[in-house]
């Protein structure tokens, strides 16, 4: 058992370490069901991965994926995210292992971006002594950067995002500027939380990754193992 | 571009390994629609800018087969590109946008966008594009056999009114032959084009448009087009492909200001969601403007153009050239027309109407102007303009069909025959008899949907019948007078308007001649027997029948072998088509 659990250690870690044969596994953990172990990765001399035990032992995978499914139940719950982001799960394949998490990446890069003109964009208005007649421009632009923030938040399916913007491209419309620093607010409030919660969410993906790999050459290495031991 | 792409080796695993082109500035969307589009197995390009977008279309002529488009682009209003686009490549273009807003998905569909998606795209909509493709293709195809069989009905017209019947004979026989021709074309098309394809630019259509005008419409051939355009590389054969593709264009507005509402929605529910879309905008705007005037549906024709233009700056040259002609009243150009399916009925329209010699000069404009591709309404219609003009007997029988319902598939043949009956019965003064009998037999035509060739062909069988009756009520007419001396008249009247008819620019309408026979023969006789009258009717019907068998030889939208009757279906191909010689 311990060979066992050394063994699965050592593929995770992925650079050689040698395990300390102490680690004390719980007894539940050798049928198979999902413990937490409670054991420092460090102890075990695991090396970066942060990942603890449990995980390494093969069950990691489904725990994850649970995880990650319950994640996502409450965006979806919370309105969050819409069905879109199940359409980009779907094109996630093969070819393309990482095509959300990609894509979520450049949505988080142009969003940035335009958050930052939406911001100066408004405070051009605020700060200009002739709000009426440069106010035309500024909100003009401002309503381009949200068609744009809306159709990109529409690509992943933030929805929340998207009707944000939908208010804020309204108040902007109006020349409403307190409308529209309101709806800012809100908007980077949205973008924010929507950001934290997907990058936890890739982050889960990312471990399951690697505790789905953990299973394969463990056979291999039980074999040799048992050979030795 | 694939035009013969039936046989490319492409085309067999059709359709995939189609060549998308994807223009968006939303990183984001490239990346997905890019994941989305390979998955349905097209080949995909993508870009972020317009401008890149017509470089890489520029570069490579033949190197994509569709494009999609975002409509709000940094560089280029996307309408605008979709107007190179279809100017410049003749490619279908579907336009996207998060915003869905009706007037928005209107003006793309204006500009010529075969679709307008909504962002978010959802794959299904994309496996569907293919669609597109194929039925540009297949439109294209269509035109330009139809357009052949044109020209060939032109060229046989011109030599002579005797020669229509073997024009209209030889162009139903060798449809078969036309469309092999038409391959053939369209594989030497293809090479030459390969080698050299004019595009023809806003400017070019421009100085083309001008000269048309200069000419004439009705005047109007490559030749002298290309002589009056003074392009120095331009051929004459880029200028008639193109002439073609204009009168085509401008035949498709006239169509499209002429349907109505019920008619426009029995076709057009068959038809793609692109042309529907187009087409069904215009008919539903040309549904609410129109009247059952010739004045309004003139209004009617006019607002349409504005409508389904826009703001192209061509479409003004079309508008301009369009409003020419229906500026002169005489003109029923834009009279409701019913059914786009129903050339035959159009073309026994055509040598109906004139009933006198100053209609052939009408007709000549009928003829070469982009109008009346079904102009049953106009027929009725000029009948009522004329008829304040003739003071012939014929007049009588004649007031009595506007006073019909227009809005049938087939008053002409009614008119036809029951103005024949009318004539004589008019002469004599008893109209009322009569009139019961335009009743019946309009509603019996009311009970025959005329989208069909075949219901038409039974229409005529079913006029037949009642004209048989109608006859006989009629044949009494002439009994109780001394009518030798009237029908005399009638027929001096008549049979010249009927030859006259004939010397128009009757496109080779075969049962019209036939029915002339007929008429002489009811009118000279005048109170011959009924079987005299009947066996007339069989030998209209007969000629229907061959006539309706040669129809069938032709898709409804080839019917046109007269100027331009063109199915409202190719209105897309004159937004993206027009200006590709």
């Amino acid at each position: 058992m311990a060979a066992h659990v050394s063994l699965c250690a050592f593929l995770a870690v992925g650079p050689q370490q040698q395990l300390q044969p102490s680690l004390h596994i719980p007894p539940q953990a050798k049928q198979g069901k999902v413990v937490v172990v409670g054991v420092e990765p460090t102890y075990l001399g695991l090396g970066k991965t942060g990942l603890p035990v449990w995980m390494l032992v093969g069950f990691g995978a489904e725990r994850l994926g649970a995880d990650m499914n319950r994640l996502l139940a409450l965006l979806f719950h919370q309105g969050v995210l819409d069905e879109q982001f199940l359409q980009l799960q779907q094109l996630q394949d093969e070819t393309s292992p990482n095509f959300v998490s990609e894509v979520v990446t450049i949505f988080f890069h142009e969003s940035e971006k335009l958050l930052t003109s939406l911001r100066s964009l408004l405070m051009m208005v605020e700060g200009d002594d002739d709000q009426d007649h440069e106010g035309g421009l500024e909100y003009g632009k401002i309503g381009v950067h949200l068609n744009q923030f809306m159709g990109s938040s529409s690509s992943i399916g933030a929805k929340r995002v998207r009707n944000v913007c939908l208010a804020f491209r309204a108040a902007s419309d109006h020349h409403n500027r307190h409308g529209c620093l309101r709806a800012l607010e809100q908007l980077e409030h949205e973008y924010c939380y929507l950001k934290n919660k997907l990058h936890e969410f890739f982050q889960l993906e990312q471990q399951k990754v690697l505790a789905a790999g953990v299973r394969y050459p463990m056979n291999h290495y039980n074999n040799n193992n048992n050979i030795n031991s | 571009m694939m035009e013969n792409g039936f046989s490319s080796p492409r085309t067999e695993a059709f359709p995939a390994g189609l060549r998308v082109l994807v223009v968006d500035d939303d990183p984001t969307w490239l990346k997905i629609l890019e994941k989305m589009l390979k998955k349905c197995s097209y080949e995909v390009t993508t870009c972020g800018l317009a401008r890149d977008a017509l470089l890489k279309l520029r570069e490579r002529k033949d190197g994509y087969d569709i494009v999609i488009s975002d409509v709000n682009m940094p560089d280029m209003d996307g309408f605008k590109l979709l107007e190179h686009v279809g100017l410049e490549m003749d490619l279908p273009v579907i336009m996207m946008s998060v915003d869905g807003e009706t007037s928005r998905v209107m003006k793309g569909v204006q500009h010529g966008a075969c679709d307008y998606l909504l962002k978010p795209i959802r794959m299904k909509e994309l496996r569907n594009i293919w669609q597109h493709v194929l039925r540009k293709r297949l439109h294209e195809v269509r035109d330009i056999e139809s357009l052949e069989g044109i020209e060939s009905i032109q060229m046989s017209s011109i030599n002579g009114s005797d020669q229509s019947e073997d024009a209209y004979l030889f162009c139903g026989d060798d449809l078969s032959s036309m469309r092999k021709r038409k391959d053939d074309k369209d594989l030497g098309d293809t090479s030459s084009n390969k080698k050299a394809r004019v595009v023809w630019s806003v400017d070019l259509h421009q100085k083309f448009v001008r000269a048309v005008n200069q000419i004439g419409y009705d005047k109007v051939g490559p030749k002298k087009i290309l002589d009056l355009m003074n392009v120095p590389w331009l051929t004459r054969e880029n200028v008639a492909s193109h002439l073609q593709k204009y009168r085509l264009y401008l035949s498709r507005l006239q169509k499209e200001s002429d349907q109505k509402p019920s008619v426009g929605g029995v076709k057009h529910s068959s038809d793609s969601a692109c042309s529907n879309s187009a087409v069904s905008f215009n008919i539903q705007s040309s549904a609410n403007l129109k009247q059952n005037d010739v004045s309004s549906a003139n209004y009617g024709f006019s607002g349409n153009t504005v409508n389904v233009e826009g703001s192209r700056s061509h479409d003004r040259d079309r508008k301009g050239t369009v409003s020419l002609a229906l500026a002169e009243p005489q003109r029923t150009l834009t009279v409701d027309v019913p059914h786009t399916r129903m050339p035959k009925g159009s073309r026994i329209d055509f040598s109906h109407p004139s009933r006198s010699s100053k209609l052939d000069g009408k007709f000549s404009a009928l003829d070469s102007s982009f109008s009346t591709p079904f102009p049953w309404g106009d027929h009725t219609a000029e009948i009522q303009l004329k008829q304040e003009q003739k003071p012939l007997h014929l007049d009588n029988g004649f007031r009595q069909q506007p006073a019909l319902p227009r809005h049938h598939q087939q008053p002409i043949k009614l008119n036809c025959l029951s103005s024949a009956a009318a004539v004589s019965s008019g002469a004599i003064g008893i109209p009322e008899k009569v009139e019961p009998l335009h009743g019946e037999l309009w509603n019996n035509v009311k009970h025959i949907q005329a989208g069909e060739i075949v219901s038409s062909s039974s229409a005529i069988q079913t006029m037949n019948h009642t004209t048989t009756s109608q006859h006989q009520v009629v044949d009494e007419i002439p009994a109780t007078t001394s009518s030798t001396a009237k029908n005399q008249c009638l027929d001096l009247g008549c049979i010249p308007n009927f030859e006259s008819m004939q010397r128009g620019p009757n496109l080779g309408l075969l049962p019209y001649p036939v029915l002339d026979e007929d008429l002489q023969l009811f009118l000279i006789q005048g109170g011959s027997s009924l079987g005299l009258q009947n066996m007339g009717f069989p030998e209209y019907l007969d000629p229907g029948l061959v006539y309706e068998d040669q129809i069938n030889l032709f898709d409804a939208t080839r019917f046109d072998r007269e100027n331009n009757l063109y199915d409202p279906t190719e209105c897309q191909l004159i937004d993206q088509g027009l200006f590709i010689s």
